[in-house]
């Protein structure tokens, strides 16, 4: 028996078709592997800022591959809560060798998830403010949080914490997300040392000065320079930044006599690297010269392990805090997620 | 024989009904099992959250109601204008285009680099950082609502017979008496449905909220369970939050259902009779002033996105933006085949158990697996199947099939709408005369259904892949920094307030869509059939 063949269905079919195998083929493309890669790869998972064009990243990259024989790869995220997150969500099946960009707030939490292998280092000639016993973290860089600000635009700061947060109709705000960023986090338990009980109440004065409420670090950062508020959450050493890169001498950080939560910044081995040699190489470079003098005018932070004179004149020129407050990590580890809450009822509400 | 000649739609559709089902509860259980221990759940935090979402809901709605209505009424009142298509044509954008497009638009006219702050800078006002927050959202949710509604409406009021007209012009009937007797009465009807898709819209809205809200100050459950997910791997809290929010729209659709009139099949008029009331002055001030809100809430920021794209369209070669486009293609193609074939499948299957007499009761059960999906955030849907994925593989070697699964399941309702009704016809119509024919399994598909089917399979196809290519979440979480679609890359754009390089890529992801929707509509769907 002959079929009356009409070429409608067999054109319709035949595109069925067709479009079947393209997308499978195009799937197939998608998920295929990348090209592959005759060295090995270190990937590091770290703050979006870090490797930004801006950013250290880009040096540090370039000195440790020149010693390495192998690829430094980035994989960015917003700021170090996030990075902590994404962490968890992968799980053992993460593609992080380290992760670089946590600091002693979050290192509590971190090290509770299991995640992290010991770095089996003995750091010497660290420069930071605290004696450093942590095996499973090493620190790279550190500073004070305060609040940025243009003097040409800001003409009257704030002299205290005091002012800034009772000061009626004050200047506006940029802060950060304590969920997802660590100076928004720092922010918080500043805040929580200085307010105790009340620290409430001063985020409710706070809260109509704060413009808005950013991920992470840079888009808060970018947003000051674009001129969105008076005031911006970021670092003492910030400042230096303007003075050595854009040869302004404008901006300041707003020092307080309260004191100024301390921010020391560290990275860790994943349990899960392939390449557990490779990345404990890394950490190792990390205390070392190679990266470190990249620090102070690539990430605009402190040094963990330079000497202070072999920093920039710009940054002794800065005005230091007389008063600094760090948390114990295993103090924050436990109340962190309560002071969330209680931050977001307060701000959310 | 019956039997055996039966077996295929079953067994495809039984199969679509395992995948949708299975995958669904893989993905709650996946959920569950990664929060452990029950979660703590801050409830003041909920309920800060819940309060916020009604009331933006509540206010788009509002808002989209009443600049709807207005909308709709000037152009039933000019039936013949100048520019009056491509006004029309400018709604039907307005309401396909992806989310992410809307936010670029209403940044680029209303952000702090934008036009009207261009504009109020060389006029010497001050007009301060107002967007973020509130504001924001209402005129992103306003953009695609406000035209669906006004088309709604529009629709109604075109149908009003010529000799309702005809009688209120030999009465005397002033406009208010007008509006009184024969809008007022068709715009209430049609409200309630109008309404309670846009309040359901809004209430599970994401990239809107996420991205013009400005802070934890403004968010809706779902922004708040892809907060818990990405920003803190909480996925107790996620679970419970995606509860919370499937309780509330079920609420809400029971609310929206008792509500919903079926509008009396009238007879439409031969004649087309003029409004006696188009040129009264109180409704030409009326009219004058919804088609400036119009302009300034949908026009403008529509127009905004093809006036800054196209000077960015040679940057458009950029590496970057090249490979997110084929990633996208990659991704929607499959996702619209997908759906597309299970909503078939689904189709058939219910066709086969309710006209073989088979089970007609349980003919729905694919229609409510379709509704399900509508249902579950898709934020946990993508989470859950991570979770799972995870205790097998490495979760990101699977981001691309992840992401194309749950996007296609995503669309398969929308799909499923189209295709069930044509499906459900040919059925009737000839199918005890396929079955005296031996006419069974893809023949019967390629020979009976098709004619039918194919226009409607077509259309659904297009909705798909327009709603996977603009897909900012899921792309977003599974791609986690490696898989950048345009929707994503739009986004980070826009983070990075590098909007001249984002309005390239809203421009392409616009055409694309509007293209996919201009498809659909030429080979025959209804209107509104494109948004849920």
């Amino acid at each position: 028996m002959t079929q009356p063949d009409s070429p409608r269905p067999h054109y319709a079919r035949r595109s069925v078709v067709t479009a079947v195998t393209a997308a499978l083929a195009l799937g197939a493309l998608a998920a295929g592997p990348a090209a592959a890669q005759d060295k090995p790869v270190l990937t590091v998972y770290t703050y979006d800022g870090f490797p930004s064009k801006y950013g250290p990243g880009g040096t540090i990259k370039e000195r440790f591959e020149a010693e390495c024989g192998c690829t430094l790869e980035w994989v960015t995220a917003d700021d170090g809560g996030t990075l902590l997150a994404r962490l968890k969500l992968e799980g053992d099946a993460t593609q992080a060798d380290v992760v670089l960009g946590l600091d002693t707030n979050l290192m509590g939490e971190a090290e509770a998830s299991g995640l992290f292998a010991a770095h089996g280092i003995t750091p010497t000639g660290l420069t930071i403010p605290v004696e450093w016993t942590s095996e499973t973290f090493l620190p790279f860089d550190w500073g004070w949080f305060a609040f940025v600000y243009n003097d040409k635009k800001l003409t009257n700061p704030p002299k205290s914490l005091a002012e800034l947060v009772d000061g009626e109709g004050g200047p506006t705000l940029l802060i950060q997300d304590p969920r997802t960023s660590t100076p928004g986090l720092g922010l918080l338990l500043w805040l929580q040392e200085v307010y105790g009980d009340k620290s409430g109440e001063a985020w409710a004065k706070l809260k109509p000065k704060i413009v808005t409420v950013t991920k992470g670090w840079s888009e808060a950062y970018g947003m000051f320079i674009e001129g969105e508020a008076d005031m911006v959450l970021s670092y003492q050493s910030s400042p230096a930044y303007h003075v050595i890169a854009e040869s302004q001498e404008g901006f300041h950080a707003a020092i307080f006599p309260e004191g100024h939560y301390v921010q020391i910044e560290v990275a860790g081995i994943t349990k899960a690297s392939d390449n557990p040699e490779l990345a404990k190489k890394f950490m190792a470079f990390m205390i070392s010269d190679g990266f470190q003098s990249a620090i102070p005018t690539g990430n605009w932070m402190y040094p963990a392990a330079l000497p202070e004179s072999e920093l920039p004149p710009a940054f002794a020129a800065l005005p230091k805090p007389a008063k600094s407050f760090l948390l114990d990590p295993k103090v924050v580890q436990e109340n962190r997620r309560a002071w969330i809450d209680a931050w977001l009822a307060a701000y959310g509400g | 024989m019956a039997a055996l000649r039966l077996a295929p739609s079953a067994l495809a559709g039984g199969a679509a009904l395992v995948l949708v089902g299975g995958v669904v509860t893989i993905a709650a259980v996946g959920l569950v099992s990664a929060a452990g221990s029950l979660p703590a759940v801050p409830w003041a935090y909920v309920r800060g959250i819940l309060a916020f979402t009604v009331l933006q809901a509540s206010l788009s709605t509002a808002i989209s109601l009443v600049l709807g209505a207005s909308l709709a009424l000037a152009l039933a009142r000019r039936p013949a204008f100048p520019g009056r298509g491509a006004v029309l044509a400018l709604l039907d954008l307005a309401f396909v285009l992806p989310p992410v497009v809307v936010i670029f638009g209403v940044v680029a006219v209303y952000g702090n680099a934008g036009y009207v702050r261009d504009i109020s800078d060389a006029v010497g006002l001050s007009t301060g950082r107002w967007l973020y927050g509130l504001p924001g959202i209402l005129i992103g949710h306003a953009v695609f609502n406000a035209p669906f509604c006004a088309r709604v409406f529009l629709a109604a009021l075109e149908a009003v017979p010529g000799e309702h007209f005809r009688l209120a012009e030999q009465l005397g009937m002033k406009p208010g008496a007008i509006f009184r007797l024969i809008d007022r009465p068709l715009l209430l009807r049609e409200a309630p449905g109008a309404g309670g898709l846009v309040f359901l819209l809004c209430f599970t809205s994401f990239p809107i909220v996420l991205a013009l809200g400005g802070g934890p100050g403004a968010a809706t459950l779902e922004v708040a369970i892809f907060e818990a997910i990405m920003s803190e791997a909480d996925f107790g809290r996620a679970a419970v939050l995606a509860s919370v929010q499937i309780l509330c729209c079920l609420a809400l659709v029971g609310v929206a259902a008792t509500l919903e009139r079926r509008p009396a099949e009238g007879g439409e008029g031969g004649w087309r009779q003029p409004r006696p009331d188009r040129a009264a002055a109180l409704p030409r001030a009326i009219d004058t002033i919804a088609g400036l809100a119009g302009l300034a809430v949908v026009a403008i920021p529509v127009a905004a996105v093809a006036v800054s794209g196209v000077p960015a369209l040679p940057r458009l070669l950029d590496r970057e933006v090249l490979d997110a486009a084929v990633t996208s293609a990659v991704i929607a193609l499959p996702a619209a085949l997908l759906a597309s074939v299970l909503a078939l499948s689904l189709a058939a299957f219910s066709r086969h158990l309710k006209l073989n007499r088979l089970a007609p009761r349980w003919a729905l059960l694919p229609r409510l697996a379709a509704f399900a999906i509508l249902l579950v955030p898709p934020i946990a849907l993508a989470a859950g199947l991570f979770v799972a994925a995870r205790a097998v593989t490495n979760p990101f070697a699977l981001g691309a099939p992840l992401i194309v699964l749950v996007n296609g399941l995503i669309a398969l309702p929308f799909v499923l709408r189209r295709v069930e009704p044509p499906m459900m016809l040919a059925g009737e119509r000839w199918g005890r005369l396929a079955d005296g024919l031996g006419i069974g399994g893809l023949a019967r598909l390629r020979i009976v259904d098709a004619p039918l089917v194919r226009a409607p399979l077509a259309a659904g196809f297009a909705t798909a892949l327009a709603l996977s290519f603009g897909d900012l979440g899921v792309a977003a979480f599974f791609g986690s920094g490696r898989l950048v679609t345009l929707p994503v890359l739009l986004y980070q754009r826009l983070g990075s307030y590098r909007l001249d390089e984002a309005a390239a890529i809203a421009l392409l992801i616009g055409v694309v869509t509007f293209a996919a929707f201009l498809l659909a509509r030429r080979l025959g769907g209804g209107l509104y059939a494109d948004r849920l």
